[in-house]
């Protein structure tokens, strides 16, 4: 136990922290150069197309020092969206140190501060990393004071590292053997693991990632799951070397992963404690909590016929995300299709993708909503998370939507610009502090449903790229919100109506059934698009009738090239999906929301 | 034996036109004569395998008004060698304004041309230039006084409309004048471009504007009343001729006949297949100048349904439409049943109607034939 080092990357995103992985892998000759490909712990398509990380991957890595002593370093990835901070927060829990990786040319940004603070408080030993020292632009004086200031670390302890160049490699690795300590436990105790992730193998079932705090388990074990009481025999233990590797036993202070024959991946919820049935822990590990979806839309397949197929395809994807929730609703609109939780819309845009190209799947994708609670005029709490769920007006007493704290770091320049954006978008100004010379710090209290759609594309248009942004869900506040709804040829769109602040909702309206009018191609009759709240119409548009739809010339030569462009049309027609008379682009649910203009 | 239809490609042109996508090369005399011989060779190479009777002979391009009369005296003399041309053949050769003069004519109409179909596009001079045609309005009245010199009294006029910068006036005009000329025949194109030419590429620079969809479709409408208006027929989307000049050759593509295509590019219909000849010159050019045949391929093979649909697709392009008793009993199978989902939604919708057995696009159905085309591919 005395050579186990247990750690993990902390930065924030494009850092460069899956780089260094791969570099600390390639050293210490866990990958041949053969093997490596960029981002080797990035597995998932989506992950390396877009260059983060969303689904965690352990690596166990061998390395001996300078001075000749043996070590086992087991690395654990983590994601840098704040999506995902609860896996974060999880994968932390499960290391004793944290290698926190800066940027040399842009310092520490707001999820550096969001990640560092988190491992703080599990009292994990950070080494800092001051990454990219390469680049022409890298100021690596002024970002080890900010790292001094903020953060309290000595600059002298910080290793300048190239990971891109190899650089500061071996410093790396040296600095981990001699700082992070060796986990700390009771070999001879009962049984105490923590999931700190968990994916679905076709073969073998649900596969728990487990650091082992207390005791042992191997093959044979009955162990049971403590947030369930649920039990399992165990049928395989290993390692990650970096590919799964079977071992005997898996014993204090050790990473690996457990397979039980789980059929589910509910069954071994990230954050749980595994424990042994017959020598049950007294308590299990702290800070499990199940993961509550923020943000909520419908999925509806275009082709109706296809809802058993996109049920199926949930099903498997929730094999290996136990964050992904899903329910089977109904919309007059769209038909049968399902309402689904999401951590945030970057896993709500991953998932979609996913069921659209792993799963050969044409979804709708309605606009995205939080949680909002209504008190009733008997006093009842409602949660409701679909805008088709929103109660009358005379039915309610009070509305209450999620707030979030909002960390932003941007050049003082910005500090104009940030603020007008937060006002917009109707965030309560809390703090705001000077990080070093030019760099600030701002604090914002924020309605999630305002920062939850175009908020960072915002933030990152008007600060030129330079802001970093993270926020954390503070609770409920009352707010004054009516429901918008839309119809077509006087018949409301269940599914395009969506909740709104009451101040905005005449500018909403309008320039909502204006993108309508753009996005609804020319049909055989006129279109009219209104929007109303309640009773009242407080917008319209109108799509003309189509008058032209044509080939003027077919002749001999070119009647199969003609035929094809009739198949082209039909094809763009058939992704239409018919709402009443009304043929609308897949992509108009989804619009609704999109409020920058330019798109 | 069957009846057919004889299209020859002549791809050479003075100018592309700025709106062309039709494969043309630059006229150049040693490679036109090369290309012509191997045109006579392909003609009796094709005759010894395809056997029918020639109803139509169509002379298109490119710009075959350029070929001399003594290579098309030679041409026709082959095809009457070749196969059994009807008695009632009708012979088109296409011309634009300025590629040819009276005595040209005259020869052609001695060669045994019998309709000429003149390329005018509009009568306005700055409308021809941003459609790149080498031609002025001077140059039309002057060519459609040799035509008549010449003796040819079924001659037509192609024009375009949807031109960048035209307006409604100015279509009238160009109506009223070619209207005026007394032609048997008119075509009458909506100018729709491939986005590969180069006044597409002017267009997206913003140096015109084309008329919005409004404005196209009221330019049609006002079409089809001033033609009726001057007792021109309207006989297919787009094409209009005085009482029993339609065009042969085109019907027969529109009612599905057989044809044959010679030269580059030139496509086929036989026996349920669609071929395409190479669109290469020089290898055209080179395979029957060795005695092979022109390379080729297949463009589709069409069995029961895809013929019906293609049936439908083509034959609903005419205002009589299709007698669906007379197609299913060509094709052998019951086209009402088959279509019948398509057939509803069109009539519903108010782009077909239905009289007796003949099924046909409505007036508002001709500019929105899309629509319904569509709907009969749902058959395949």
């Amino acid at each position: 136990m005395d050579n186990i080092r247990n750690f993990c990357i902390i930065a924030h995103i494009d850092h460069g922290k899956s780089t260094l992985a791969d570099r600390l892998m390639e050293y210490t000759g866990a990958l041949t150069q053969r093997e490596m490909r960029e981002q080797f712990l990035d597995t998932l398509d989506l992950e390396r197309e877009r260059g983060i990380t969303i689904k965690l991957t352990p690596v166990r890595l061998e390395y001996t020092s300078i001075a000749g002593e043996k070590y086992i370093f087991n690395l654990i990835d983590t994601p840098g969206h704040v999506d995902f901070s609860y896996e974060v927060s999880r994968s932390l829990a499960a290391c004793d140190g944290a290698l926190l990786v800066v940027d040399a040319s842009q310092g520490i940004e707001a999820q550096t501060l969001a990640n560092v603070y988190q491992a703080m408080d599990l009292d994990l030993e950070i080494i800092g990393v001051l990454n990219k020292i390469d680049l022409p632009n890298a100021e690596p004086e002024r970002v080890m004071e900010e790292i001094e200031d903020i953060l309290g670390i000595d600059p002298d302890e910080v290793i300048l590292v190239s990971a891109k160049l190899g650089q500061g490699i071996q410093d790396v690795l040296e600095a981990a053997a001699a700082k992070i300590p060796p986990p700390r436990g009771e070999a001879e105790g009962p049984l105490k693991a923590l999931i700190f992730d968990s994916y679905f193998d076709s073969y073998r079932g649900a596969i728990s990632y487990i650091r082992v705090f207390d005791g042992q388990v191997k093959k044979g074990d009955i162990i049971q799951m403590m947030s369930t009481g649920r039990e399992f025999e165990v049928s395989e233990v290993g390692v990650f070397a970096p590919r799964m590797k079977g071992v005997s036993v898996l014993k204090a202070g050790e990473v690996g992963y457990l397979a039980a024959g789980l059929k589910n991946v509910l069954d071994t919820r990230v954050g749980d404690t595994i424990t042994l049935a017959g020598n049950p822990a007294g308590q299990p590990l702290s800070g499990y909590r199940r993961i509550k979806p923020v943000v909520y839309c419908g999925l509806y397949p275009v082709e109706n016929s296809e809802f058993e197929k996109l049920r199926d395809a949930l099903e498997k994807l929730r094999l290996n995300d136990a964050s992904l929730q899903f329910e089977p609703e109904t919309s007059e609109a769209l038909g049968f299709g399902f309402r689904c939780g999401f951590l945030g819309l970057l896993h709500m845009e991953i998932i979609n993708q996913r069921l659209e190209r792993e799963y050969d799947l044409e979804l709708i994708v309605t606009a995205p909503s939080v949680v909002y609670k209504i008190i009733l005029e008997n006093g009842e709490v409602r949660d409701v998370d679909n805008p088709a769920h929103w109660p009358s007006a005379g039915e309610t007493r009070e509305v209450q939507e999620p707030y979030v704290q909002a960390t932003i770091m941007v050049p003082d320049e910005f500090i104009g610009s940030i603020m007008e954006l937060c006002q917009e978008k109707r965030g309560t100004f809390k703090n705001m502090e000077y990080l070093s010379l030019h760099r600030v710090m701002l604090m914002y209290e924020l309605p999630l449903s305002e920062i939850i759609y175009d908020f960072f594309d915002a933030l990152k248009s008007r600060t030129k790229g330079y802001a970093s942004f993270d926020y954390e869900i503070i609770g409920y506040l009352p707010s004054d919100l009516v429901k918008l709804d839309i119809m077509l040829n006087g018949e409301p769109v269940d599914a395009l109506s969506f909740i709104v602040h009451k101040e905005k909702s005449y500018a909403r309206a309008r320039l909502i059934t204006e993108k309508l009018r753009k996005i609804i191609p020319r049909q055989l009759y006129e279109v009219a698009i209104q929007a109303s709240i309640g009773s009242r119409i407080i917008a319209r548009e109108s799509v003309k009738a189509r008058r032209k739809d044509v080939l003027a010339k077919c002749y001999g030569g070119d009647i199969t090239r003609k035929k094809k462009l009739l198949e082209k049309q039909k094809e763009g027609k058939k992704r239409m999906k018919q709402i009443g008379r009304v043929e609308v682009p897949k992509e108009t649910f989804i619009t609704v929301l999109n409020m920058d203009d330019s798109k | 034996m069957i009846t057919t239809g004889l299209y020859i490609h002549y791809p050479f042109c003075v100018r592309k036109c700025s709106y062309c996508d039709f494969y043309s090369v630059p006229f150049h005399r040693e490679s036109s004569e090369a290309y012509l011989q191997a045109l006579m060779q392909e003609l009796s190479l094709t005759a010894e395998t395809r056997r029918g009777v020639i109803k139509s002979i169509y002379l298109g391009g490119g710009t075959p008004s350029l070929i001399e009369p003594a290579f098309i005296e030679s041409l026709l003399a082959g095809i009457q060698h070749s196969f059994e041309v009807g008695p009632e053949c009708e012979i088109t050769i296409e011309m634009n304004p300025g590629t040819s003069d009276p005595d040209r004519l005259k020869s052609y109409k001695r060669a045994g041309i019998n309709r000429v179909s003149l390329g005018v596009q509009s009568l306005h001079n700055e409308e021809l230039q941003i459609l790149g045609r080498v031609h002025s309005r001077d140059q039309v009245l002057q060519a459609v006084e040799w035509i008549n010199q010449a003796g040819f009294e079924n001659y037509g006029l192609d024009l375009i409309y949807g031109i960048p910068g035209q307006t409604m006036t100015k279509w009238l005009a160009t109506l009223q004048g070619a209207a005026d000329l007394k032609p048997r025949h008119l075509s009458c194109y909506l100018l729709q471009m491939e986005n590969t030419v180069p006044l597409e590429a002017a267009l997206a620079e913003g140096r015109w504007k084309r008329p919005d969809e409004e404005e196209e479709a009221d330019m049609y409408y006002a079409m089809l009343s001033f033609l009726h208006t001057h007792n021109y027929q309207h006989y297919e989307i787009s094409n209009f001729c005085s009482p029993g000049f339609s065009c042969v050759h085109n019907l027969n593509y529109w009612e599905g006949g057989s044809y044959i295509g010679l030269g580059a590019g030139a496509v086929s219909f036989w026996e349920g297949q669609r071929y395409e000849n190479t669109p290469e010159i020089s290898a055209y050019i080179e395979n029957l100048s060795r005695g092979a045949g022109p390379p080729y391929q297949v463009l589709e093979s069409l069995d029961g349904t895809a013929l019906a649909a293609d049936a439908m697709i083509m034959g609903l392009r005419m205002t009589r439409g299709i007698n669906i008793t007379h197609l299913s009993r060509r094709l052998g199978l019951d086209v009402m049943e088959l279509f019948h989902q398509s057939i509803s939604i069109g009539l519903e919708e108010g782009l077909l109607e239905l009289n007796g057995p003949w099924l046909r696009l409505t007036q508002r159905g001709y500019f929105l034939s899309n629509r319904v085309f569509i709907q009969m591919l749902d058959v395949l």
